[in-house]
């Protein structure tokens, strides 16, 4: 006998496909959510260069090295971000490649100079002129400042929140110097302070350091209460952190100097491809965008006799 | 009826709220569920390149320092692997996120690393391209530090190189940031899929029940003339479908009322033709009495005064009008139009009715008919007035099909418990194949104009199947035809109790 099957307990065949259907579903993404979980915590990438830098030169090695030493003025990674770049444009603009060569000091720099193992070197402009009668050294050019002058001065600089408003306030005070080797430091100790009556005695300390940015850094974080530097190193700084009191007479800018026995298509290179720069001030300005600020005016051709003033100074 | 009807509105209110339950929902869980991931993915891109660009900025200042130090060991070859090494180390001590650094010269050779696993242990880290004209970065799972982002550093100023550096930090800050945001993505979507799916609940609730209300009302009503649906609130859209409904109802009864009516006339236009057919027969019938009426009153007149001889012809004369009365009778009996259709029909008796209205017509053809019905049959459930009709019409074609000596066989039997077949055959010249299919066809006949009206057999299923019967033929050309019908027996007599 057929048997019908028990309504009352029976699950109704609707409710079942749907509660099938509820569980596969549910399955499905569950399995789909870990699956996407581990896809998206895997977050390797690989390799690509994201800051493109600008392009190695490939026909530069094939180039004969010329070397340029660089006097001790800045500390050495400065003087590389500043200097460098006018090194890959003389290598770009001539058929040699030219490297730098960092002197610890200023003398070591002249001597890669008058050694041979360096064609040129920038040169500060007393040493310039305290050696050029011992060595046999000519200047071939001089940077040009922002008015397009060939001259530079040095400057005694306190911080803006100092009392000192003239150099006569600093009777007792630290002063910080450059390298004694020069220009500014030599300014200052044989002109400045004695003709302030600061000369023997008159200050409480008084500190060569290596690099220029060293001076100011002292002076800033209150080490020394005033220093001596080059004008265009502080520029920026004026008005804001530092106050000037104190400026010397024009001199002529540092000059790049060779030896006088030096090849002369060498000479000729570095004089015709830096005297370029400042021929279209469009160029110059493009060229020029990550040079020392010292450089960034271009140059003019130097001569011994421009030392002159410097010389007798001395 | 009525819970059956309301068992299906529950059926079909459950059934259409799920389907857009389940359809709607899905397609939305769906888009949700893509939109997060669009989401995530550009998100992670987001963390991972702020991460990146975090990592470059504080290997760009580090840069600085391996440079100072790269520098400053060219410049004093006594220092050489003294002051880079120092500043490896003082960086690894000064950022817990770094994992790993190495420091190579621009052949690929190894200046400074840290931290040294173990004496044996290439340095890490410098598996990657070493590539010189930028910056470039990688993220990959390292076996010893886990997730790494790693980025390698020239250590250019210009063209002058001194080599690269490739420093490991630690990724897992990123990982975390993502699972963070893949969690609050996936609560979130559940949270709005959840709430989508009861809102659409509730509308679809909402939906249906106004639906069903519908349906309830049409299983309410009756397509009886005047019975209108339940009245709703105006404006509703349930009370438009209802106003609708009601005016399709209206059609439906009158189309029904001219239908029936249609119906009506031509069964009587059939009814009709069928007597004109039979007028011969009938005539001959009347005639005959009418002759001998005329041959008794021929008699008494002229012996009028024969009184025996007048009684005994006055009896003859009652008896030749009763006969024609009979006639007349039997022939108003089939020409009355029936007046409803439901009834109770006496097969056997029925059927020889209709036979003798046939006998003269059948003896004139000397067509043999042979009437097999058992006694014993219940009665059919059809008016009698219309099972006469379908067996006059069967018996007229099957007249028509036979020729002068042929037969006729009527047989009614029980079909089964629920139905009685009868059958009507003859040995004519058969139905060809291609006319069986549209025989039942109104207005389709296969004889010649004016004998007759193409409606007999198609009225004759109409009344079969209006009573639950069927009527169909079979026949072979040249050997004859049969066609039968069934029709329910009715009820009452199988249940007397009732």
């Amino acid at each position: 006998m057929h048997r019908e099957p028990d309504q009352a307990h029976a699950i109704p065949r609707i409710t079942r496909r749907w509660a099938l259907w509820l569980i596969a579903v549910s399955a499905g993404l569950s399995l789909s959510t870990i699956v996407f979980y581990s896809i998206v915590m895997d977050v390797s990438q690989p390799y690509a260069v994201v800051v493109k830098g600008d392009a190695i030169d490939p026909t530069a090695a094939s180039k004969p090295v010329v070397r340029i030493a660089v006097i001790s003025r800045y500390p050495p990674t400065v003087t590389f971000r500043g200097y460098q770049p006018i090194m890959d444009y003389l290598t770009a603009r001539t058929p040699y490649r030219f490297e730098l060569l960092l002197g610890s000091d200023y003398a070591e720099a002249l001597q890669h100079l008058l050694s041979g193992k360096a064609a040129a070197v920038f040169l500060g402009s007393y040493l310039y002129a305290r050696e050029r009668e011992r060595a046999d050294i000519i200047p071939i050019l001089k940077p040009l400042n922002e008015q397009g002058e060939a001259v530079t001065r040095s400057v005694l600089f306190v911080r803006s929140t100092s009392t000192a408003r003239a150099i006569g306030d600093l009777r007792g005070r630290r002063l910080a110097l450059p390298s004694a080797e020069s220009y500014s430091a030599n300014w200052a100790v044989a002109e400045l302070l004695p003709s302030n009556g600061l000369a023997e005695g008159g200050l409480a300390a008084v500190q060569n350091f290596a690099h220029h940015h060293t001076v100011i850094a002292k002076v800033l974080n209150g080490s020394f209460d005033a220093g001596i530097t080059r004008e265009h190193l502080i520029k920026d700084l004026v008005g804001s952190s530092i106050r000037v009191i104190a400026t010397s007479v024009p001199i002529p800018s540092p000059p790049i100097v060779v030896r006088r026995t030096e090849t002369p298509a060498v000479i000729a290179a570095i004089r015709e491809a830096l005297l370029e720069v400042g021929r279209d001030e469009e160029r110059r300005r493009i060229l020029t965008k990550d040079w020392d600020i010292e450089f960034v005016h271009g140059f003019a051709p130097a001569a011994a006799e421009d030392y002159e003033p410097v010389r007798r100074w001395r | 009826m009525n819970a059956v009807a309301f068992a299906g509105v529950d059926t079909m209110h459950g059934s259409l709220r799920a389907r857009i339950l389940a359809f709607t929902g899905a397609v939305l869980i769906i888009l949700l569920l893509l939109i997060s991931q669009v989401l995530l993915y550009q998100w992670r891109d987001v963390i991972i390149a702020k991460e990146r660009d975090a990592v470059i900025a504080v290997s760009q200042t580090f840069s600085v320092t391996l440079l100072d130090a790269l520098i400053r060991e060219e410049r004093t070859p006594a220092a050489r692997e003294g002051i880079l090494q120092t500043s490896v180390d003082d960086f690894l001590r000064s950022l817990r996120e770094v994992a790993y650094v190495s420091i190579a010269d621009p052949t690929g050779q190894l200046l400074a690393v840290g931290p040294v696993l173990s004496a044996d242990q290439v340095p890490h880290g410098n598996s990657g391209p070493a590539s010189t004209e930028g910056i470039g970065t990688r993220i990959y799972a390292d076996p010893a530090f886990g997730w790494v982002l790693e980025v390698h550093m020239p250590l250019r100023i210009g063209q002058r190189s001194w080599g690269a550096a490739t420093i490991g930090f630690n990724a897992e800050p990123i990982r975390e940031e993502v699972r963070r945001l893949f969690m609050f993505l996936f609560l979130t979507t559940m949270i709005v899929s959840a709430v989508t799916l009861v809102v659409l609940y509730l509308l679809a609730t909402r939906l249906t029940r106004s639906l069903s209300r519908l349906v309830q009302e049409m299983d309410r009503v009756d397509l009886v003339p005047g019975s209108d649906v339940a009245a709703t609130q105006p404006g509703d859209d349930v009370a438009f479908l209802f106003h609708r409904f009601d005016l399709m109802k209206r059609r439906i009864e009158t189309s029904r009322r001219q239908l029936e009516d249609a119906q009506r006339q031509v069964y009587q236009a059939e009814k009709l033709a069928s007597i004109g057919r039979l007028a011969s027969g009938v005539a001959h019938q009347v005639n005959n009495p009418l002759n001998g009426i005329r041959s008794c009153l021929y008699a008494i007149d002229k012996e009028p005064s024969h009184v025996a001889q007048t009684k005994e012809y006055v009896g003859l004369i009652g008896e030749a009008i009763t006969s024609i009365e009979t006639v007349v009778q039997k022939l108003l009996g089939f020409a009355r139009t029936p007046l409803a259709t439901k009834g109770e029909t006496d097969v056997a008796v029925m059927t020889r009715k209709v036979a003798d209205l046939f006998d003269v017509r059948l003896r004139e053809k000397q067509v043999r008919l042979t009437l097999d019905v058992a006694n014993d049959l219940p009665p059919a459930a059809i008016d009698p007035q219309l099972f006469q009709e379908i067996v006059m019409n069967l018996l007229l074609n099957s007249y028509d099909a036979v020729g002068n000596g042929g037969s006729v066989r009527i047989e009614a039997r029980r079909s089964d418990e629920e139905s009685l077949v009868v059958a009507v055959s003859d040995d004519g010249m058969g139905i060809a194949a291609e006319d069986q299919a549209r025989i039942f066809e109104p207005f389709f006949t296969t004889k010649e104009i004016g004998q007759g009206t193409g409606l007999g057999l198609s009225v004759c299923q109409s009344i079969v199947e209006s009573h639950g019967g069927r009527l169909s033929v079979s026949s072979e050309p040249g050997r004859g035809a049969t066609f039968q019908f069934l029709l329910p027996i009715e009820r009452c007599h199988e249940r007397p109790d009732h």
